[in-house]
């Protein structure tokens, strides 16, 4: 009799907790729903913008999650769409997106930064040392290795354009003992059978501020070929 | 009593409302797995010297390309790679990288992690994130299987978890 009145009296109090957890969830819902809906608005241009979907109720938390990837891959996507287009024939140069934009300026870094004599030619010959050795295996010839003070780069050149794509992934995969982060994008395609000479790009400041020891695998040269 | 009730509500709404929140919105999205199946040859090595998950050759080092499936806001939400390698070779190690290929073309590939010498059998590897581990790129963790050592099983690549 007793328990049963103190039920009674707790049974407004649950019905409370139930409804703030049920009103809490909503909030969230709702408060993420205008984040995006505040994302989409700030980054579709509105003539491109897709027409807006009616959801059914019983698929809005679901359609929320989907929602919410597909504004921060638009807006990704819309940053990428507002570089302009490739250069045409006699058009203005294009501006190439995010990575290969980044690529350029650390190579235009790279010329701008004096060379440390107390590490530059020791990186120098440990990348080039192995480019050489790869050089014997592949197409491409190195036509130098310039390294500076955390920045290298390696010039290679390939036969021709189709020789550059085959095999410019493999220089990018290998693993140096010179353990940077390196990147390389070869240049707008020349015409087939001419050659092409791209940049290797080495980041190497961390590698040095860590002490520039050299990176080696046992048998790493045995790579297959 | 009905001080009572409002706070229940009260609290109820602001913890299912924060918690709620940041699990949908953060935690999900991010956290992938993916068995070393999914992972090819590259580097001109051979379909046949990759036999389940690891390098079955005697003669040569093989270099694999493991996919990082980004499932949400690009690569740059994932901050962390384990590459789960099971090290079989006791002369050599395995080693793993993370690269991009670039949206607009290009590859780039962050610096090498190793398995250190001394370690044989199971041990993650965490190669560190860097400048082009960017939304637009397309992540990939760049595995090193050492030789296999005649009469012994191979080193294997188990997988990746990214988060």
């Amino acid at each position: 009799m007793g328990s049963r009145v103190l039920g009674s009296a707790r049974g407004p109090l649950w019905v409370a907790i139930l409804a703030g957890i049920f009103a809490g969830i909503s909030t969230s819902l709702l408060v993420s729903a205008m984040l995006v809906r505040r994302d989409r608005a700030r980054s579709a241009p509105a003539e491109s913008d897709p027409p807006a979907q009616t959801v059914p109720p019983a698929d809005r938390s679901a359609s929320w999650l989907r929602d919410a990837r597909l504004a921060q891959l638009e807006r990704r996507l819309s940053e990428i769409e507002r570089q302009p287009a490739p250069a045409v024939a006699g058009g203005p140069p294009a501006a190439p997106a995010d990575g290969t934009r980044r690529y350029e300026q650390e190579i235009r870094n790279h010329d701008a930064e004096p060379a440390d004599p107390r590490w530059a030619p020791g990186t120098n010959s440990l990348i080039e040392t192995d480019l050489r050795s790869l050089a014997a295996s592949g197409t491409f010839k190195v036509v130098g290795v310039d390294c500076r003070t955390q920045l290298c780069v390696a010039d290679v050149q390939w036969p021709s354009p189709d020789k550059a794509g085959a095999e410019y992934v493999s220089l990018v995969h290998h693993l140096y003992p010179a353990n940077c982060p390196r990147t390389m994008v070869l240049p707008p395609a020349a015409e087939p059978g001419q050659p092409v000479t791209a940049k290797l790009l080495f980041e190497c400041a961390e590698w040095r501020a860590a002490g520039s020891q050299p990176f080696r695998l046992d048998d790493a040269s045995s790579l297959a070929n | 009593m009905t001080k009572r009730i409002v706070l229940a509500f009260s609290v109820s709404l602001a913890m299912s409302a924060t918690i709620g929140y940041a699990g949908l919105s953060r935690a999900l999205p991010n956290d992938v797995r993916a068995p070393g199946w999914a992972c090819t040859v590259t580097n001109g090595g051979t379909e046949g010297q990759f036999v389940n998950q690891g390098n079955q050759s005697t003669n040569s080092t093989l270099q694999v390309a493991c996919p990082i499936p980004d499932v949400y806001n690009g690569v740059q939400g994932i901050s962390t790679v384990q590459v789960a390698i099971l090290d079989n070779s006791t002369t050599a190690s395995a080693s793993a990288s993370l690269c991009v290929s670039l949206l607009t073309g290009g590859t780039s590939c962050g610096a090498a992690a190793t398995v250190p010498a001394f370690v044989t059998g199971f041990y993650t590897v965490n190669p560190p994130t860097f400048a082009d581990w960017t939304a637009p790129n397309f992540g990939y963790a760049l595995v090193t299987l050492p030789r296999r050592i005649a009469g012994s099983p191979s080193t294997t690549v188990q997988g990746t978890h990214s988060f």
